[in-house]
């Protein structure tokens, strides 16, 4: 869970201590039937990742069941799941999506 | 909060997304834009939270939490709103809706936010202590007001409006450091996005002394006068205001340029120099506004910006359409907004309008109307019209890559003024000018002139006016030489009648006639039959010209005279207006042939007495019919009967005195003498019938052309059927019918039932008793 670090004074002088910002991984699982190619395309498309990186990302979910393809604040994560839940739909493919933190 | 408040706090999340480059826009941007708003300010302030920290947490936030897009990226994939952002939004307008709100507050998006489960929005509302139940106590406990003019304001951050001199922009020429000085604040007190609404002040606005300055405006001959007039209003320390009023056309427009051209080249008083003239545009102002108020806040922009400029001054350009309607709603009269600061006198304000329209519309409001000084703006005479287009012609000439006579111009302001009564100058006259330039460049290129002369400017004079070129061209001559003959050929024994009509034609045509009346006036009187209504349509035919006929039976009775001018107003049919007046409006030029115009009633005499003197009809609306080109032609029974009978003892010789006399009854003296000739049409001999028939046989054959029928006739049959049925006193009638029976009828007989289907040729001929008539197949 994420931790505040700044104390309960509700004085205007907390500026001293920052609170921190929660951040989730965005995680894509393994499954039978998506392709190696899509998921690259995914990481790439909708996580801005470079080929290299998508790569080694997808190989991590082929052989490991699932990868890490982003770390967000959890608006944008969960944005960022359903953007590939909806291009996995459009595509064919049963690709999922989760957010872990 | 109204509509546009609520769009504009969406619009700025989403711009702050985008100013930082961020892929999308979240509740964090809603709530830092949340944060500059009065009234989450005054909450936060009441509430002691600090509304500072939570800014710079979240500025940290957009800093190190969001993905930023590169500098080549486009725009179009920044912004792009979260499903939180979405539902939040959403979540506070059903809010709004359930409570009967008609929209919310900024308040309740703060509340929203303070309910929402995002870790880190709930994070910062833990942080600084604000629970959802503080915010929305204070909400309950601070109600908005229902006005505009929302009286909670920020003082610490907001300037007065009037304080102008503590304004340091006053001597700022420089517009855009006005924009920046308000960027600092972006809410003023009515929640209004103020940068929103001066961004785009300059979209509705038209600086003419910055088009002055670029040459862009043609230079004004001959109004200094006006120009002056308008100059010294302007400097008046109350009701600095002018209303410029004249007929379309006669420049008052033009006034408004000439004043910008003299602050360009800084022909005028210190007080003016360096002064701006803001036109406003009043269609682009109204365009777009979705919601109530948005034109209103759009106005208001405009006048704060203009008031701040020290020397502006504002022009609206047909200032009666700024008043509104009784249709419009109040929302739309731009004219009622901007009246309390005419009133005040805090605003120069220059309109123009027409008599009419002043008339119609602002007269109505003498208190608005008493802030204005009037300047009336005469028509320009030919003299002065003349000077202004040799002014303004080099401009024509550049742009239509000609070179104008002196003589063509003189002679478009000569002719426009002599043809086109209805218009204005100097308008009808530089219309003139530019149609031909229009015109040459029309032709193929092989034909365009390098220069416009006379002819060119008559025929685009002819043309505008509707009128026959007014050099006889070679056509009409032509068309007048064989005029008579043609006639000749198809009316029988009305010689001297065609003689005369086709002499005064002959007249006019050849410009030897009075210019204010129309081409001739004509009444032909005899006995029936004769041919006086055929004379009136072979002539129309022969010399080309469209034929209108009114029968005057129709207008027996006095209220009759509204048909032929139209119905007063509040009478029915007001607006469908006279059809004489409109059938000469739509054809100037034409053969106008009144029909048994002694069945008339007196009244139409009255109004043709008009006509004939000085061609000019007024119909019910004020607008004239102009009857210069018109051949009026009027057809009377008078004494016709007298005429018919034939004199005691002297031979056939008609009673023409004794007709005369009848004439004189019927007519009045002052209708008489107006007319060009009483012509007497000669009751048929039997010579004339003869001639007569053979015609008729010929147009019976006329309409057998399809079936190629030919008819001849023997020469007593015809002697036969002259004497049958010539009477002096019918005319030509009974002859008709007499043809009718004896001749058309066996026709068809034969053509139906006989067999005759392939054509062929018929004689007609005596019979054997010689009494009647018998068709044979020849």
């Amino acid at each position: 869970m994420p931790q505040r670090q700044s104390s309960e004074n509700i004085e205007s002088s907390v500026d001293v201590l920052d609170i921190q910002i929660p951040m989730y991984h965005v995680i894509l699982y393994n499954d039978d039937y998506t392709t190696f190619e899509f998921v690259i395309g995914v990481l790439i498309t909708v996580f801005r990742k470079s080929e290299q990186d998508a790569v080694r990302i997808t190989r991590s979910v082929h052989e490991r069941g699932k990868g890490i393809a982003g770390t967000y604040p959890l608006e944008v994560a969960q944005m960022k799941v359903s953007q590939v839940h909806q291009m996995a739909e459009n595509a064919g493919f049963p690709l999922r999506a989760g957010i872990e933190s | 909060m109204e509509p546009h408040h609520l769009e504009a706090l969406l619009e700025d999340a989403r711009r702050e997304a985008i100013s930082r480059r961020h892929y999308y826009v979240t509740t964090e941007h809603l709530f830092f834009v949340l944060l500059k708003t009065t009234e989450v300010r005054n909450a936060l302030k009441e509430l002691g939270v600090s509304t500072d920290f939570l800014s710079n947490q979240l500025e940290r936030f957009f800093d190190q939490a969001l993905e930023k897009a590169g500098a080549n990226e486009s725009e179009d994939c920044l912004a792009v709103p979260t499903d939180n952002f979405n539902t939040l939004n959403t979540r506070v307008l059903l809010q709004a809706l359930n409570s009967a709100r008609p929209f919310p507050r900024e308040i309740d998006f703060l509340i929203a936010l303070s309910a929402d489960n995002d870790p880190y929005i709930s994070a910062l509302f833990k942080a600084v202590g604000l629970k959802s139940l503080d915010l929305m106590r204070w909400a309950a406990e601070n109600p908005v007001h229902n006005s505009l003019n929302n009286e909670k304001y920020d003082d610490s951050k907001n300037e007065e409006d009037d304080d102008i001199e503590d304004d340091k922009d006053d001597e700022d020429p420089d517009e855009d450091a006005f924009f920046e000085s308000e960027d600092d604040e972006e809410y003023n007190e009515n929640g209004d996005n103020r940068s929103l609404a001066f961004s785009r002040v300059k979209e509705y606005l038209t600086r003419l002394v910055a088009l002055a300055k670029a040459g862009k405006i043609d230079p004004v001959v001959g109004r200094d006068k006006e120009i002056d007039t308008c100059c010294q209003a302007l400097l008046r320390r109350t009701k600095c205001n002018v209303l410029i009023i004249g007929e379309a056309g006669v420049g008052k427009t033009a006034i408004v340029e000439g004043l910008a051209r003299r602050i360009a080249f800084d022909c005028v008083p210190d007080d003016l120099m360096g002064a701006e003239i803001y036109a406003i545009d009043i269609p682009s102002l109204m365009a777009g506004t979705k919601f109530r108020g948005e034109m209103e806040s759009r106005l208001k922009a405009i006048i704060r910006y203009v008031k701040k400029k020290q020397k502006a001054i504002l022009f609206i350009d047909e200032l009666h359409s700024a008043a509104g309607s009784e249709k419009a709603t109040g929302s739309q009269e731009i004219l009622a907004l901007l009246k309390p600061e005419l009133a005040k006198g805090s605003l120069r304000l220059i309109g123009t309008t027409t008599y009419d329209d002043y008339r119609r519309v602002l007269a109505s409001d003498s208190a608005l109307m008493r802030r204005f000084h009037k300047l009336d703006i005469e028509e320009p005479d030919e003299e002065l019209t003349r000077q202004i287009l040799h002014e303004i012609a080099g401009r024509y000439e550049a742009f239509h890559k000609i070179r104008y006579e002196k003589q063509a111009i003189d002679d478009a302001v000569r002719l426009s003024g002599r043809f086109l009564p209805e218009r204005r100058f100097p308008d009808k006259a530089i219309d003139i000018i530019d149609e031909a330039g229009a015109a040459n460049r029309m032709k193929p290129v092989g034909e365009q002139l390098a220069v416009i002369d006379v002819p060119q400017i008559e025929a685009i004079v002819a043309n505008v006016a509707r009128i026959p070129d007014l050099h006889v061209s070679n056509d009409e001559s032509l068309l007048l030489q064989n005029a008579e003959d043609k006639m000749k050929e198809v009316i029988f024994g009305q010689n001297a009648a065609i003689e005369s009509v086709i002499r005064l034609v002959k007249l006019s045509r050849a410009g030897l006639r009075a210019p204010q009346k129309p081409i001739a006036c004509f009444l032909f009187t005899g006995p029936t039959g004769v041919g006086k209504t055929e004379v009136a349509k072979q002539l129309a035919s022969v010399l080309r010209l469209p034929f209108v006929r009114f029968d005057m039976s129709e207008y027996r009775e006095e209220y009759t005279v509204s048909k032929f001018i139209g119905s007063a107003p509040g009478y029915v049919g007001y607006e469908r207006g006279g059809l004489l007046t409109e059938a000469i409006r739509a054809k100037p030029n034409c053969v106008l042939l009144l029909d048994e115009i002694e069945k008339a009633h007196s009244s139409i005499y009255d109004l043709l007495l008009q006509v004939m003197d000085v061609a000019k009809l007024t119909d019910n609306t004020g607008k004239t019919a102009d009857f210069r080109n018109v051949i009026l032609i009027m057809t009377s029974n008078a004494g016709g009967e007298e005429m018919g009978r034939v004199k005691i003892g002297f031979g056939h010789e008609m009673d023409v005195t004794q007709g005369e006399k009848e004439i004189e009854k019927t007519f009045s003296p002052e209708f008489r003498n107006r007319l060009d000739e009483i012509i007497m049409f000669n009751a048929l001999t039997q010579d004339s019938m003869i001639l007569i028939v053979k015609r008729m046989i010929r147009e019976l054959e006329g309409q057998l052309s399809e079936k190629n029928v030919h008819l001849s006739i023997e020469e007593d049959a015809l002697k036969w059927l002259a004497q049958k049925g010539f009477d002096p006193k019918f005319g030509a009638r009974p002859m008709a019918r007499l043809i009718q029976n004896k001749i058309s009828v066996p026709l068809s007989e034969i053509i139906l039932f006989g067999d005759i289907k392939d054509g062929g040729n018929i004689s007609i001929s005596m019979n054997d008793k010689d009494d009647d008539l018998v068709l044979t197949k020849v």
